[in-house]
């Protein structure tokens, strides 16, 4: 940290900013909530002023939403289908009759009459609306609209269905405040010192209601400055830690150990972890479904997995540890030096010992996975199966990751143990044999393994599996002797088969855990508990019916009932009962009930009924269920007093049968969701046989005798296993203490094919992660020839799955459509017959009988067991529902539309998509004519239950898998036939390559006999006549280059030759006639000779130099693009060629002489069987040095010293000149090349060139 | 003979008296470690009591058995959203096979105060008593 700030750089400046600004916030605190305190009576004023505008600014926007929406549509047609849904408009005449209407209905004529132009708050059974009323001219004819915007609902219930949007839900939520709405403007003002309030008052000066809110409280306000100092100073210290770090990074990154690399790492981070736990990041700042514990959590580290989100850092880096470790490890083993021979390593038991110790730890790990994932299974809500989507929700595909890297942690742990034991193994023995043995007896040790625990984690196929694919990953990344990014990706694909296996495996064993649950509650209730809560529920009405509704009359109160019971006991655990009041004289005033053969809405005696809540017990005289209820006399006020009376059912059956509409359901997301419900049953049996049943399924009395007859444990618990209807079951069975009462649970036991169908819902979420990392990975490390990647056999695969996938989708998407269409018939169809059911059955009996219309339908409800409303114009007559509409949950006015429908465009019958709430269900509305009234009659899907075939998310889970599946193997085959077509062309374009390098040795095999044997044949034919041309032209330019030498050599020579004859000439005249001067002669001629001789020789050396190789054209180039561009030229041959490059190596030297020289190693490597070579490429000391190392058969020992000898040759067809000619070369440039080393596994050349 | 008579008693009323005796007490303890734990929001007072399986309905939509780690850390992240100022039992019932409590939880919601009715169960498994449901309606 010193050095930072010491080099004063910004960053240093920053740094310490940070941590001025951090040990400030400490002294900073204090002294703001001192002045919060001090001053929170001006603070407050402001508050209560801002928060009162707010609110007015917010009821302001919907009166102008209102005001718009009829301002500008001043056209009736145009108004009624105005684009916003939630705005309801009503058309009143000149004398006050509703003309016409879009959505709901809502006032009534004698309410209007009292109504002057501007905003005001109105109501039906529903809900609360700020209504807007004006006058429109609309052809000549004065109309009073009233548009309606609901505010408020007057009913609330827990479920995943309801959704609170109320106006003084969303305002408490904004201004921090509890926010109350008084829709009565004529009551006075409740203010005091804890609680504001204040009129608003329309555009127009009118009041329309009453706000009131808590004033905040200081308490809460410093809590909140607080917090937001605390979230301050977490940043403010992640940032300075994370600066700490950063400056310490060369502590890491200059570290030359990768031991000590490796340990550093892991501390970082260790640190960084903790770090992140400590300062609760990112939890604190992300509040989503990703930091629910409901979706995962753990006590496993102390907390550091303890949310999806943090499951899934601490999973990040842990992966990136285990990965780096063993590429690290593994790449270490690969670089060492193989022993030449295999004799030299020595038997040692330690060795051996260690093998399988490190089985061991292999099946340790496996059994760590195991663990991990049942927790991800039981320790979740997410069923990843069940609740299966097309696009998986952020917490499933989180977890999913998760799940991914544990088993990729897992597997990169087992390869290299198998990996470092196979090594040891080849290199030992060296037969093929001795691994393969090493291989079963693995299995045999993970066999024991298994027999010998209590609990094995998983299954001994998943066992077997995971040993054979960490087996071949292994033996890959032996034969390949490198790490190549393949084998990455083949280990993600093994981690995924076989953490999803395991998911799968404990996702079955959470389903019998949640049949033996499903059975134990039966034991668990107690009726005590039920009656308890009726006394708590009435006990609730007492306390709170007169603080909630004060002096004001209630009007209604079937919707306080509903209310009332939605929050009570009662509802959230799922218990058939009913809410009724009653007045002072017994007589039925209002209520709700969920008991469904509860139609007893009679008087009640008063007698005895005092304040005093009685809770009594009998047997339903409906069922053999008990029957629990309670009354209580309510004091409203010193004058007014009810009656409350609540009945509720102790029945076993409801404990699964949810006994309510599905939009009032409360959804479980614990172990009980992970059974289906559809495959569950559970059978009641009683005295040998069965009492009531739960499913789809029926079961006999051998059935009933073979589940009774198990075999029981200490507890009474037994599994049974039972083949019925040629389907097999698993039970769980539970008896009571005198062991005649029996509660079983079971389901359908999924077969091999729905398994698969499951495994592949999840393989394909990991199969497509993978593939986004390896494609992205592989963009990213070629991200400078990113061209090149498109290769014709790329392109020729995405082809085939352009071409194969669309089709797919187009029948997909069309199947899709017919089975929406065919279930939307078919639902028609349904709904329709029992509508047509219910007419006739109405029809029949008004012809034969005096009853009234009530009776009539309640004996048609019972008779038929059809749900169904009947409307008349638009107010409901009739439902076999009442309780719903009564209490405002359901509406009981008509929809316009389709009252506009069938009455207006004179439809017989229509099916409608509506909504209670975010719970959509399906109406068909006909119209009958009835005993001469012409009535609307819906049946719906809410009340009745209709099954399709396939639903439309099973529809969707089908053709995702099926397809999914079909897409894999199309991607496979496309590979393969693309592979397969872009064969000989690759073979074509390396040897036109070859070709282009000057090697006129290349020949293309092709065996099929098609056009491309043609090309081939051509290219072939075309080499060999170049190889021929070029022979020949050589023969041509060398006998023309001797032909002209002879001819320089003759006339050089004949040159000096003209003088040293006429010297010789003139000696031998001067000899014969004794010339005197004889000796002065003899000297100049044989001076002359000399020089002559010293110019031939001149002559033959200059001749000599000529007939030399070509001179070497000696530029600076980079050494790594020679070497890529020699390895290129092979790129589409069998050989694997690795090269480990350095970023740039820049020589002097001749690009072909030493493009020669690699092509010649190579070529060299193929010839002596290598299928593997591996470059490597570094830099010391200013010296460049190159490891060319194949897997071939080596060289033998005898002839290494002779291999750079000139014309020696292995080959038959060999000069002897390759070698010889690169180690000359090499020495010219100051380089040298050696055999570095060489045994019967492979030959490594080492080559040295002086870096420019 | 008196004395031994009179330790033979006090042995036998022991051994009839002291069970249920000691199921009281032990209930008793729990409901205020529990009621102790909710006042304070703190999920560890009594989080040692949560059996393999509990079943939790909370006012923020979550229903269901969950396993003990699972119902650690939601009523934990429960009662960080919403912070209890005061709880107390109002009823306890404790014969029977299930003895259970309910009591007012009040909390702060965002700067909202309101409350809850608080509904506990419990059960005898293996000698120990565990908390089987905890509903916060």
């Amino acid at each position: 940290m010193r050095r930072i700030i010491k080099s004063q750089n910004k960053k240093g400046y920053f740094l310490f900013a940070l941590i001025s600004i951090l040990v400030l916030s400490f002294f900073f605190e204090s002294p703001i909530n001192k002045y919060v305190k001090s001053n929170w009576n001006e603070i407050l004023k402001s508050k209560i002023i801002s928060i009162e505008e707010d609110i007015r600014k917010e009821v302001s926007k919907t009166e102008s939403k209102l005001i718009d929406v009829i301002n500008e549509n001043r056209n009736l047609d145009l108004l009624l289908s105005h684009s916003n849904s939630l705005i309801s408009i009503e058309v009143y005449d000149s004398n006050n009759k509703l003309v016409r209407w879009s959505n709901q209905n809502i006032h009534n004529d004698s309410l209007l009459t009292k109504l002057n132009h501007g905003l005001f708050v109105s109501s039906d059974e529903r809900f609360f609306y700020f209504s807007y009323s004006d006058s429109l001219i609309y052809k000549d004819n004065l109309y009073r609209i009233i548009a309606s915007l609901p505010i408020e609902k007057k009913y609330q219930f827990k479920g995943i269905y309801y959704e609170n949007n109320n106006l003084s839900e969303i305002l408490s939520k904004k201004e921090g405040v509890k926010v109350s709405i008084n829709f009565s403007t004529n009551e006075s003002l409740k203010t005091d010192g804890r609680v504001h309030a204040f009129i608003y008052y329309d555009t127009n000066k009118n009041a329309v209601c009453a706000f009131s809110f808590e004033k905040p409280f200081l308490d809460i306000e410093l809590e909140y400055v607080s917090s937001i100092i605390e979230s301050i100073r977490i940043i403010i210290t992640f940032i300075i830690l994370f600066f700490v770090f950063y400056g310490y990074k060369n502590l890491y990154l200059g570290e030359s150990s990768e031991t000590k690399k490796i340990f550093y790492l892991f501390v970082i981070l260790l640190l960084l972890r903790i770090l992140l736990f400590v300062l609760e990041i990112p939890a604190i700042f992300i509040k989503s479904s990703i930091s629910d514990p409901v979706n995962f959590s753990s006590k496993f580290g102390y907390g550091l997995v303890s949310t999806p989100l943090e499951l899934f850092l601490t999973l990040v880096l842990f992966t990136f540890f285990i990965y780096r470790t063993f590429r690290y490890l593994t790449g270490n083993l690969l670089a060492t030096t193989v022993c030449v021979n295999k004799s030299e390593i020595n038997f040692n038991y330690l060795k051996l010992s260690a093998i399988i110790i490190g089985s061991l730890f292999v099946l340790f790990s496996l059994r760590g996975l195991g663990a991990s994932v049942k927790s991800i299974i039981f320790d979740s809500s997410i069923r990843y199966f069940k609740d299966f989507s097309l696009v998986p929700n952020l917490p499933q595909l989180l977890m999913l990751i998760n799940l991914l890297m544990l088993g990729y942690s897992v597997f990169c742990f087992s390869t290299y143990i198998i990996f470092a034991s196979i090594r040891y193994i080849k290199q030992r023995w060296g037969s093929k044999y001795f691994t393969f043995g090493y291989f079963l007896v693995f299995q045999l040790i993970g066999w024991l393994y298994d027999y010998f625990q209590k609990d094995p984690q998983g299954t001994s196929f998943i066992r077997f599996l995971f040993i054979s694919l960490s087996f071949l990953i292994a033996l890959f990344i032996f034969n390949k002797k490198e790490l190549i990014k393949t084998a990455y990706l083949y280990i993600g694909f093994s981690a995924s088969i076989i953490s999803v296996s395991l998911l799968g495996y404990y996702n079955s064993l959470l389903e019998k855990e949640s049949l033996k649950l499903t059975v134990q509650q039966f034991f668990d209730k107690d009726e005590s508990i039920t009656e308890f809560f009726v006394f708590k529920t009435i006990q609730d009405i007492k306390t709170n019916l007169f603080e909630n509704n004060g002096n004001s009359e209630i009007k209604n109160y079937s919707p306080l009932a509903f209310n009332f019971w939605s929050k009570s006991f009662l509802y959230s655990e799922s218990i058939p009962s009913s809410i009724d009041f009653y007045d002072s004289t017994g007589s039925y005033i209002g209520g709700f009930s969920t008991i469904p053969e509860s139609n007893d809405t009679n008087s009640i005696f008063t007698n005895n009924i005092n304040e005093e809540i009685k809770i009594s017990r009998e047997i339903s005289p409906f069922t053999n269920n008990k029957l629990i209820s309670g009354i209580s006399e309510v004091k409203l006020n010193s004058i007014k007093k009810i009656l409350v009376k609540i009945e509720a059912y102790y029945q076993l059956s409801n404990l699964i049968n949810n006994p309510f509409p599905d939009f009032l359901k409360i959804t479980q997301t614990g172990i009980l969701s992970a059974a289906d419900s559809k495959r569950l049953h559970v059978l009641e049996i009683g005295e040998g046989s069965l009492v009531s049943s739960i499913g789809d399924d029926i079961f006999g009395e051998n059935d009933i005798v073979e589940l009774t007859n198990s075999s029981f444990n200490s507890f009474n618990e037994a599994w049974a296993e039972l083949n019925t209807n040629s389907k097999d079951f698993v039970f769980f069975i539970q008896k009571d203490k005198y062991h005649d009462h029996f509660i079983a649970a079971g389901m359908e036991i999924r077969d091999i094919s729905l398994q698969l169908f499951d495994f592949f819902k999840v393989f394909l979420v990991h199969a497509l992660l993978l593939s986004l990392i390896f494609i992205f990975t592989a963009l990213i490390l070629n991200r400078k020839k990113i061209s090149q990647l498109f290769t014709f056999k790329i392109n020729l695969t995405i082809s085939f799955l352009i071409i194969s996938i669309i089709p797919l989708l187009i029948m997909a998407i069309y199947f899709r459509n017919v089975t929406e269409e065919k279930n939307r018939e078919l639902v028609i169809y349904k709904l329709g017959k029992r509508a047509d059911q219910v007419f006739k059955y109405l029809d029949n009996y008004y012809n034969s009988s005096s009853a009234n219309f009530a009776i009539i339908n309640a004996k048609a409800k019972a008779d038929l067991g059809v749900n169904y409303n009947i409307y008349e114009e638009s107010k409901l007559l009739y439902s076999s529902n009442p309780n719903y509409y009564q209490s405002g949950v359901l509406s009981s006015n008509l929809n316009s539309t389709i009252y506009y429908e069938l009455i207006g465009n004179r439809k017989n019958e229509i099916l409608v998509n509506n909504e209670i709430e975010n719970y959509k269900y399906q109406s068909y509305f006909v119209r009958y004519n009835l005993q001469g009234k012409e009535l609307i009659f819906e049946v719906n899907d809410l009340f009745n239950t209709i099954t399709v075939p396939y639903s439309d998310i099973e529809m969707d889970i089908f053709l995702f898998s099926s397809y999914s599946l079909a897409v894999i193997l199309i991607i496979i085959i496309s590979t393969l036939l693309a592979k397969q077509l872009s064969k000989p062309i690759n073979k074509l374009v390396s040897a036109t390559k070859g070709l282009a390098a000057g090697d006129f040795s290349v020949h293309v095999d092709h065996d099929r006999n098609d056009e491309l044997k043609d090309l081939i044949n051509g290219f072939n034919q075309m080499v060999k006549d170049l190889q021929d041309s070029q022979i020949k032209l050589s023969q041509l330019e060398r006998e023309t280059a001797w032909k002209e030498m002879a001819r320089q050599v003759a006339h050089e020579i004949k040159n000096p030759l003209t003088p040293m004859k006429l010297s010789v000439q003139q000696l031998v005249a001067s000899y014969e006639e004794k010339s005197p001067k004889f000796d002065s002669i003899f000297s100049k001629v044989t001076s002359i000779l000399l020089n002559q001789i010293e110019i031939l020789k001149n002559i033959a050396s200059e001749f000599s130099n000529f007939a030399r190789m070509p001179l070497y054209q000696i530029e600076e180039i980079e050494l790594t693009d020679i070497i890529r561009n020699a390895i290129d030229l092979f790129a589409e041959s069998k050989l694997s060629i690795s090269f480990n490059e350095s970023k740039s190596v820049l020589i002097k030297g001749d690009k072909q002489q030493l493009t020669r020289i690699f092509v010649n190693l190579i070529r060299n490597s193929i010839e002596s069987g290598a299928t593997n070579i591996t470059i490597n490429e570094s830099i010391i000391n200013n010296i460049v040095e190159i490891l060319v190392k194949d897997n071939g058969k080596g060289i033998d020992e005898m002839i290494v010293p002779k291999i750079f000898d000139e014309n020696f040759s292995t080959k038959s067809s060999g000069m002897g000149l390759g070698l010889y000619m690169a180690k000359n070369y090499l020495i010219y440039l100051k380089g040298n090349i050696i055999i570095e080393e060489t045994s019967i596994t492979g030959t490594t050349f080492k080559i040295t060139i002086p870096v420019n | 003979m008196q004395k031994l008579l009179i330790l033979i008693l006090i042995v036998v009323f022991q051994s009839v008296a002291l069970p249920q005796d000691r199921k009281i007490n032990e209930v008793q303890k729990i409901f205020i470690k529990i009621e102790d734990g909710l006042n304070n929001g703190n999920t560890d007072k009594f989080s040692n009591y949560f059996g393999d399986k509990t079943y939790l309905s909370l006012s923020n939509s979550v229903t269901g058995y969950y396993s003990q780690n699972q119902a650690f850390y939601i009523l934990k992240d429960f009662f960080s959203v919403n912070k209890p100022i005061g709880f107390r039992i109002n009823n306890q019932v404790i014969e029977g096979n299930s003895p259970f409590a309910s009591g007012t939880l009040k909390y702060v919601t965002k700067g909202n105060r309101t409350s809850s009715s608080v509904f506990i169960s419990l059960k005898q498994i293996n000698s120990d008593w565990v908390i089987t449901q905890i509903t916060i309606n």
